[in-house]
């Protein structure tokens, strides 16, 4: 064998075994993670309307009830749920034309409905408020005009 | 010409007639083989972090993934069996029998220059509107295979 016809054959088995070697990759693991807090959204706080009140005869007062409505998280139930700063009522409340005053009350029942979730397409929970107003001396000789009070309305899960 | 001499002629001639040298030389040839190879250096956790169910919206959230291969190998990345970064891998977190879906897109990778060059790949998480609004409080997890290859 001549010296040229052996370097051909070991370059011949060189490439050959070039053609057995496998590509090499790897693989490594993410981990992905999200969390969903329990939470509780007001949707809507309507006005709770008296109307107009009749000083002649002064009766009490107690309009229909208005609903507070909410949505929680999917499972979760409202923790605590404020009119004013109370978590359970009555609340008495006092209405004012910066002059004069009248008194009013509020109750209603803690609710404890767990909510369905918060998207959009979940039907908000009613909570019912229920205002009373004594009559009588409470608004019988108040300046005629317009009596308002802002109360905060605190839902938390 | 004696007889003598003839034999010395003869001799003579005998004598140039032998090699110099008795070597015999052949070439050696000396062989490598570079496999067109990739590594994963790393992959970070993609924490989407608290869902805001009261804002709702889309969740962004990135990693990133390390890695290097032989110099003109242009490697496949795979994120979770998906292989084309544009169109991306959907998967799907999970609590239970509950499930947020979310995505990971990311640029598909040109050519390597070799493993002193890691390059970072960044993996473009979101979960998107939707997806959570309406899902139980808890926490959600999924592992997902990223692989490499040449």
């Amino acid at each position: 064998m001549s010296s040229r016809t052996l370097s051909r054959w070991i370059a011949a088995a060189a490439l050959s075994s070039c053609s057995l070697l496998s590509w090499a990759s790897d693989t490594a693991t993410m981990t992905v993670t999200a969390t969903v807090v329990g939470v509780c959204k007001l949707v809507s706080v309507p006005t709770l309307d008296f109307g107009t009140l009749n000083q002649a005869t002064a009766p009490v007062v107690n309009p229909p009830a208005v609903n507070v409505t909410y949505r929680c998280t999917k499972g979760t139930p409202p923790g605590s749920f404020k009119v004013g700063t109370l978590t359970s009522g009555p609340f008495n409340g006092v209405l004012s034309n910066g002059t004069d005053t009248i008194t009013y009350t509020i109750n209603w029942t803690p609710p404890t409905t767990a909510g369905s979730g918060l998207g959009s397409g979940v039907t908000p929970i009613d909570v019912p408020l229920i205002g009373s107003m004594p009559g009588g001396a409470n608004y019988q000789n108040v300046s005629a005009g317009t009596y308002t009070q802002s109360v905060p309305i605190e839902i938390s899960p | 010409m004696s007889q003598l001499a003839r034999i010395r002629i003869a001799a003579a001639i005998a004598v140039a007639a032998l090699p110099l040298s008795s070597a015999f030389a052949l070439d050696m040839v000396a062989t490598a083989s570079i496999t067109g190879a990739c590594s994963l250096t790393s992959v970070a956790p993609m924490p989407f972090g608290s869902l805001d169910q009261i804002t709702g919206g889309a969740v962004p959230k990135t990693s990133t993934a390390v890695y290097a291969c032989t110099n003109g190998v242009t490697p496949t990345v795979s994120v979770g069996g998906a292989t084309d970064g544009s169109t991306g891998f959907s998967g799907l977190l999970a609590k239970g029998t509950d499930t947020i879906a979310y995505t990971v897109k990311w640029t598909n990778p040109g050519a390597a220059t070799g493993f002193s060059t890691p390059v970072n790949l960044t993996l473009n998480g979101e979960i998107p509107a939707g997806a959570y609004e309406d899902k139980p409080a808890g926490s959600y997890t999924q592992t997902v295979a990223v692989t490499i290859a040449p």
